[in-house]
């Protein structure tokens, strides 16, 4: 009984073994039948400054050859940079949340989590941008010779500039990509330098809604940083990155401010969140203070980080030539 | 009499075999992109008719897949079949003593571990987390139900795995809470899919997998003879714990190493040996083999329609799995309220 | 030479506070028929399931068949040849015996056959097909378990016993779900194929009158001790049913065999 099984069992390893080498083999002849046939698309096409190195941290570095025509970005944050620095004709789809600019080809259920590899495939790309490492879509793409870029969303401002600068040398868009952070610059400069000091300086306390669950965020996340640029602290500051709260947390804390980020996907509006039980006797809703944010603006970090920090200055400013300046929290 | 011949084991497994293989073909040649089968037979006769992004396609990204795919549905179902017979259990599955939650609570613990420490967490160390969890999570059950005192209880031990399940899950939500921003990363990893194109664990996990079921295979008759109880298996010169237990450690093994390559694909391990045992009869010798066989074809199948039907949207093939599971409960509840007529194994 | 001998035994179930069965001494010559008879809760089928191995001794000491029954079996490969060996010798039809869904007639008496085959041949079939012609049980070999009556079972039951071609068979109340004529019919055979194989036949009765009719010594148990041991004639009196059973009844001997009458008090 047991040799029977064992025997089968040889024999199916066998023809799995069988069929790993002829698929190892055909991978290794990839390589010299690729290289050929991928110049010979391009020479045609051979732009200045290519080939090109680029860096998106904490990945490692990648190798362009030459400038890609034909890109693919699952990736919304990343989808507004190529339009952005001028790359929009060369991208062919987009996924299914990349919805700005609205002439990105957007494509309902090419998803940026759960990616089919064939159906990327069939758009016939030289790059694809993803937002997290997915090995299997890694080995895939490289194998069928599509180069790959990895972009994790950026951890500060600065990191989103350099991924501008970087998918504009990426794609042969350097130039424009400078201009497109030199103005995110000066607008966030400008923007800043708008809200008077005696705002800045009172120390006031905000709740930024990722949810009607309650979750927000620290000083340690991106819209935290941004925050901090007018000197606004989050009720969750000193905790972790993401925290859920709970009603009586927010109503003690009793931020000055009011942030929403999920006015659109929840539907909501001012009065639902002056409506919750208890949340009236927050200074914050006392005082019509709750703004809301756009939804997407709010969480990609992308060339409309800028527009987001106009958003939040105009509203600190509105509140500072309203009569009733809050006194410190 | 013609059913007789199909009833043979070694008849019915070679014609599985046989239908398996036309599946994995129009698998192979299933997909969002239109590869002519003859240009990929010519190619594989050494022409060299398919494009480079052709050539990738069928061999660096369908081919892996389908192969995991054989790999994995054969394991969870014939893992499956022997839980059925040694916790004589309908509703027993190759997830049933804690290797889901245990799994899963690894593979938070590694990609939530990856961000505090900056870095992403690579494949390879998601994969050995998921087969160590799972691993731990059933010997965390073992242990318990001996710790009771009650290490051979069918009762005892099933319910020791449903705490163990319950207590890794808590963790996990625990640790997911904490850090929200890895959900989507290990959410997608526990709907599960068959993605693999890394070459190498595809090797590993099946060999291990496939010591696992020749194994289980081996104990066709033990498991017949689990079917009359503990008692009754006892006088008939077989020690059920020692049975159980043995059984259990095999299974676990290869259910676990098999997740840890594929994450959770659900309802595999009770599907298929459940349709079975309704044409072929509870005897093992004829349903561990076919088990193994179909459930590889189902698999196999689950996935192509996973990544064909809704594209340029890919299914996960744990969620195909259980589109069909659903009904074929219904279907079996219905059934086993009528009277069947058994099939005399050969 | 006593193919069964045991001495002064105690057995008791897991975590039980007291003993099923204590201080038991008896002894069954080979090709014997012993009947154990006594209340409900007396120790009858814990009695059997020690002898069957499934429980083990508390203390005392078990002869079965050859050699000393040491220890409930341990792990390893001799241990699992004690197991298969010892079910070659020994067979237990359970009182109430699980019946698996979906299995035929045929293949659940040919999992009788498994302390001899792992991989069950030709001959094996031919051993159960014998068994269930014993049993007169050839016209339901490919009828499902499920199909059968209560008494249609137990008589499976005990084929699949036979099956083990054991030189000891204990019944656990053989006879409890059969009405009269199959009652008859059931012990006959087994009379029969005790006589024709020499098998030593342990069988915990219910029915008294049945009891001294077939068998050729009796047994009587209560709160788990023997109480008494001879023919049936020397057992089973008036005084001795009514003092054990709390019963009353008239006993009267006919051909020699008692028989137990029940009478209704006024």
């Amino acid at each position: 009984m047991v040799s029977t099984t064992t025997s089968r069992s040889i024999a199916g390893l066998s023809v799995l073994v069988a069929t790993a080498l002829i698929a190892g083999c055909s991978s290794a002849e990839d390589g010299t039948v690729d290289s050929g046939s991928s110049t010979e698309v391009t020479t045609t096409q051979s732009k200045e400054g290519f080939p090109v190195t680029v860096t998106f941290a904490p990945e490692a570095p990648v190798t362009i050859e030459d400038q890609p025509e034909r890109i693919v970005s699952l990736s919304p944050a990343i989808t507004e940079t190529l339009f952005a620095v001028g790359a929009g004709d060369h991208v062919v789809a987009v996924d299914e949340y990349s919805n700005y600019p609205e002439d990105a080809p957007l494509v309902q259920g090419l998803s940026g989590f759960t990616p089919n590899v064939e159906s990327i495939l069939d758009y016939d790309p030289d790059l694809v941008v993803l937002m997290s490492a997915d090995d299997s879509i890694l080995t895939g793409l490289d194998a069928a010779g599509v180069d790959t870029l990895v972009i994790p969303a950026a951890e500060n401002l600065d990191e989103t500039y350099s991924q501008i600068e970087q998918v504009g040398r990426a794609t042969g868009f350097e130039d424009q990509a400078t201009t497109v952070v030199d103005q995110m610059k000066t607008a966030i400069d400008a923007a800043v330098a708008t809200v008077p000091e005696e705002v800045k300086e009172q120390g006031l306390t905000y709740f930024h809604e990722l949810g009607s669950d309650l979750f927000t965020v620290s000083e340690q996340t991106y819209i935290g940083q941004i925050y901090d640029m007018f000197g606004l602290t989050s009720i969750a500051d000193g905790g972790d990155a993401y925290s859920q709260l709970s009603n009586e947390a927010i109503i003690a804390a009793n931020p000055d401010l009011i942030f929403l980020s999920d006015a659109k996907a929840e539907n909501l509006t001012a009065e639902d969140i002056a409506a919750r039980p208890g949340w009236d006797t927050i200074d914050a809703v006392a005082n019509g203070r709750i703004y809301i944010l756009d939804d997407d603006i709010a969480s990609r970090w992308g060339p409309r980080v800028s527009q987001l920090v106009e958003e939040i200055a105009a509203q600190l400013n509105q509140l500072a030539s309203s009569e009733a300046v809050p006194a410190a929290a | 009499m013609l059913k007789r011949i199909f009833l043979n084991p070694w008849v019915a497994t070679a014609l599985s075999v046989v239908i398996l293989g036309f599946v994995v073909l129009f698998s192979g040649f299933s997909g969002v992109i239109d590869l002519s089968p003859t240009a990929v037979i010519r190619h594989l006769s050494g022409q060299d008719t398919l494009t480079p992004r052709d050539q990738a396609i069928f061999f660096d990204i369908r081919l892996p897949r389908i192969i995991a795919g054989v790999i994995v549905g054969a394991t969870l179902a014939i893992s499956g079949a022997s839980y059925q017979a040694v916790f004589r259990n309908p509703l027993a599955d190759p997830y049933l003593l804690g290797v889901s939650a245990g799994s899963g609570l690894g593979v938070t613990a590694v990609i939530v571990g990856g961000t505090v420490l900056g870095f992403s967490a690579p494949s390879i160390g998601v994969i050995g987390a998921a087969f160590v969890g799972g691993v731990a999570a059933v010997l965390a059950t073992l242990m318990v139900s001996r710790g009771v005192g009650q290490g051979s209880s069918t009762t005892v031990v099933i319910l020791a795995g449903v705490a163990v399940a319950a207590f890794a899950s808590s963790i996990q939500t625990y640790i997911q809470q904490r850090h929200i921003d890895t959900v989507a990363r290990v959410y997608v990893w526990m709907l599960g899919n068959l993605n693999v194109t890394n070459w190498m664990s595809i090797f590993i996990v099946a060999v291990v997998a496939g010591l696992c079921a020749a194994v289980i295979m081996s104990c066709a008759r033990l498991l017949d003879v689990m079917a009359v109880g503990d008692v009754e298996a006892r006088t008939l010169g077989v020690d059920p714990g020692l049975v159980r237990i043995g059984i259990v450690i095999v299974a676990t093994l290869g259910t676990a190493a098999v997740v840890s390559i594929s994450g959770l694909i659900g309802f595999v391990g009770i599907i298929v040996p459940h349709a079975l045992r309704l044409i072929v009869g509870p005897g093992h010798r004829i349903l561990l083999p076919l088990s193994f066989v179909w459930g590889a074809i189902f698999l196999v199948l689950a996935d192509t329609a996973g990544r064909t039907l809704m594209a340029p949207q890919e299914l996960p093939v744990g969620v195909v799995t259980a589109a069909l599971g659903a009904p074929f409960f219904l279907f079996i509840l219905r059934r086993t309220s009528r009277q069947r007529v058994p099939k005399r194994s050969a | 030479m006593a193919i069964i001998e045991c001495e002064d035994i105690t057995v008791r179930h897991p975590h039980a506070p007291t003993p099923a069965v204590s201080g038991l001494s008896t002894f069954v010559e080979q090709g014997e028929w012993l009947n154990i008879v006594g209340p409900n809760g007396c120790g009858k089928s814990t009695l059997l399931h020690a002898f069957a191995q499934v429980l083990s001794l508390e203390s005392g000491r078990l002869k079965m068949g050859e050699g000393d029954v040491e220890k409930h079996f341990a792990f390893g490969l001799k241990a699992a040849k004690q197991r298969r060996f010892f079910a070659r010798t020994v067979a237990l039809m359970p009182q109430n015996p699980t019946i698996p869904a979906g299995l035929s007639v045929f293949d659940y008496v040919l999992l009788g056959r498994h302390p001899h085959s792992y991989a069950p041949g030709r001959a094996d079939d031919e051993i159960v097909k014998r068994c269930l012609a014993d049993l007169k049980l050839e016209h339901f070999s490919d009828r499902g378990l499920d199909e059968l009556s209560g008494g249609e079972r137990q008589r499976v039951s005990l084929a699949r016993a036979l099956a083990q071609e054991p030189r000891i068979v204990l019944l656990d109340e053989p006879t409890s779900a059969l009405d009269i004529g199959h009652a008859q019919e059931t012990l006959e055979l087994i009379d029969a194929i005790r006589h024709r194989l020499g098998l030593t036949v342990i069988a915990a009765m219910h029915d008294l009158t049945l009891t001294a009719q077939y068998g050729d010594r009796v047994l009587m148990m209560n709160g788990g001790r023997k109480v008494f041991e001879g023919t049936a004639a020397e057992v089973l009196t008036a005084q001795r049913i009514s003092e054990i059973y709390d019963a009353t009844v008239i006993v009267e001997v006919i051909d020699g065999r008692p028989v137990v009458i029940p009478q209704r008090s006024h």
